[in-house]
């Protein structure tokens, strides 16, 4: 949508270049010029002038054409477009002055307007200043005061410049609004994108919220409205398992080279930091489970370690496409609610003294040789 | 290690200890041992298993113990004849046992060498049963005959009977050296296992 509003501001102002031109053209080729080459004395002066005025002319069809700015080339060319007007004025019969046979005085101003499209207003009416000056100064030499002539110069002015002007007035405005539309779309687009983006990361942090369930929420509320108490035991043990799934989940985000084994030991430090010493043991191979398989699978070892007085095992066995995770702990009676997952299956063995929870993952995907870690000598 | 073993019901008496096998072979003071209890970290650097080797040719009833927690190493030293691997953690809980079933002819696993060899991937293993790999595996993951047998739902010697049949279909693989083929002889007379349990197969691409 930006891009085609673009190229609408675009084509308007080249729709308005071309308008401009066409204006010039006009007034160039309906100059009676062509028609009075009898009158002129001398002519080539005259013709001279007229080439210059109709070569830019045609530059600027070429340069419309290509799509191209006049840039570096804009001064040398309203120089030029001086100096013819200044030529055709001042070699100009004097009693031809201000009348229909003084073509230039009312052609030169809208090459003016040509080179300067999309300049500063400022900038077309200092150069009809000047081009005006060139006719007033040979008006005030050749006149010597006559009121007629003067007068017939500031009607003349009023055509002359007048117009151009108004033109350069329109296309400023026109330009305006449309350097306006096409912000305004810059902007739109922006906001849109920004937009985008932001809806983007806050569901993809709802849905990691969403992992992390509903349990520390409960949890919160139960403690905020005081239907929990911090004092009790199971509360407390309900507190380090959701502290853990929540390390766990924040591990997610590193960069590890084996996953499964990092988020366990991050899950483990809630453990350890109640002085539990976790120990951890791995046989076989395997490969990474999944980002939406971890959570249940590592879940009944966070569990487990809840569980845990003193001192805690955790194991992880691959055996061919199976992968199991488990957690020996010397605290019992512990029955916690575990996350489940459709290839996930756990097992929950707790007697008074002990709780070996297993979760076990078997890997359905044909590639499954291709990452997998090796269990590693332990020194 | 002699105060471990010295406080243990019965006592195990240790009649000599030394930094090469050869204490426990020929002439050596611990020659006439029941068992021989080899510490792989013997040798500074990567553990040779050559010890192993001569002391299981000379028909030593061998005890692994080392620190190396090590899959392979496990499987390794189980195929040349150690009747058990036992770690470092594993010690406290499991070397007394391995040491008076070693005495008797008995193979032992403790957990970690369960693990090994429930997930042993090499194609020249030999072929375990279902209840065979999920034994040593909850085995591994339990720690516990226990807890390993609620978990299977059956009893606890039913654990214990998995874990030797799997132990004792290793032994039956390769050359068997005298402890490895007491073993199999022994599984062969109870009716732990087959002769057709133990037929070689060939390896699975």
């Amino acid at each position: 949508m930006t891009a085609s509003s673009r190229t609408t501001s675009q084509e308007l102002l080249r729709g308005l270049r071309i308008a401009v031109a066409t204006i010039a053209g006009a007034v160039l080729l309906t100059a009676s010029l062509p028609r009075k080459l009898s009158i002129h004395e001398p002519l080539a002066t005259q013709l001279v002038a007229y080439g210059v005025l109709l070569a830019l002319l045609l530059v600027e069809v070429v340069a419309i054409v290509r799509n191209r700015e006049w840039g570096r080339f804009r001064m040398p060319a309203l120089l030029l477009v001086i100096a013819a007007s200044t030529l055709s004025t001042w070699t100009l019969a004097p009693e031809f002055l201000l009348t229909s046979t003084d073509w230039s005085f009312g052609t030169s101003g809208w090459l003016g307007v040509v080179l300067l499209f999309g300049r500063p207003l400022s900038e077309l009416s200092a150069f009809l200043g000047v081009n005006l000056a060139i006719t007033a100064a040979r008006v005030l030499v050749v006149s010597g005061g006559d009121s007629d002539l003067l007068l017939g110069l500031v009607a003349g002015a009023v055509g002359t410049v007048g117009f151009p002007l108004a033109c350069g007035m329109a296309t400023t405005i026109v330009r305006r609004i449309a350097d306006d539309a096409e912000r305004a779309t810059a902007r739109a687009a922006e906001i849109r994108t920004s937009e985008a983006v932001a809806v983007g990361l806050f569901e993809a942090r709802e849905a990691r919220l969403a992992r992390l369930d509903a349990g520390a929420e409960e949890l919160l509320r139960g403690l905020a409205d005081g239907t929990l108490d911090p004092n009790d035991g199971e509360v407390r043990r309900a507190c380090d398992l959701e502290a853990a799934r929540m390390r766990r989940f924040l591990a997610e985000a590193d960069h590890a080279e084996d996953r499964l084994m990092y988020e366990l030991r991050h899950g483990a430090d809630v453990a350890e930091r109640r002085d539990v010493l976790v120990e951890f043991e791995r046989a076989g191979r395997w490969r990474t489970p999944p980002d939406e398989v971890r959570p249940a699978l590592v879940d009944g070892v966070l569990a487990g370690l809840t569980a845990a007085r003193r001192r805690a095992r955790v194991s992880v066995i691959g055996i061919g496409p199976t992968l199991s995770v488990s957690v020996t702990s010397d605290g019992g009676d512990w029955k916690p609610q575990l996350r489940t997952h459709p290839d996930v299956t756990h097992i929950v063995v707790t007697t008074e003294e002990q709780t070996w929870i297993e979760s076990t993952w078997t890997d359905g995907s044909p590639s499954s040789s291709s990452t997998i870690t090796e269990s590693p000598a332990e020194g | 290690m002699r105060s471990l073993l010295a406080g243990a019901t019965p006592p195990i008496d240790v009649l000599s200890d030394g930094p090469t096998v050869d204490v426990a072979l020929g002439d050596g003071p611990g020659a006439e041992a029941d068992v021989v209890i080899l510490d792989l970290q013997l040798a500074p650097g990567i553990p040779t298993l050559d010890g192993l080797q001569r002391l299981v040719d000379a028909e030593r009833r061998v005890v692994v113990y080392t620190q190396f927690v090590d899959d392979a190493l496990a499987v390794q030293c189980v195929d040349i004849g150690a009747l058990a691997y036992v770690t470092k953690p594993e010690v406290e809980e499991h070397l007394i046992d391995a040491i008076r079933a070693a005495a008797v002819g008995d193979p032992y696993t403790p957990p970690n060498l369960g693990g090994a060899l429930a997930g042993d991937v090499d194609p020249g293993r030999p072929v375990l049963s279902v209840q065979e790999i999920t034994a040593l595996r909850v085995w591994f993951t339990s720690r516990s005959k226990t807890m390993a047998a609620k978990a299977m739902n059956v009893a606890p010697a039913t654990i214990h009977t998995y874990i030797d049949r799997a132990r004792t279909k290793y032994a039956a693989q390769g050359r068997p050296a005298r402890s490895k083929a007491e073993m199999v002889k022994r599984a062969l007379e109870d009716g732990l296992v087959s002769l057709e349990e133990l037929e070689p197969v060939e390896p699975q691409a």
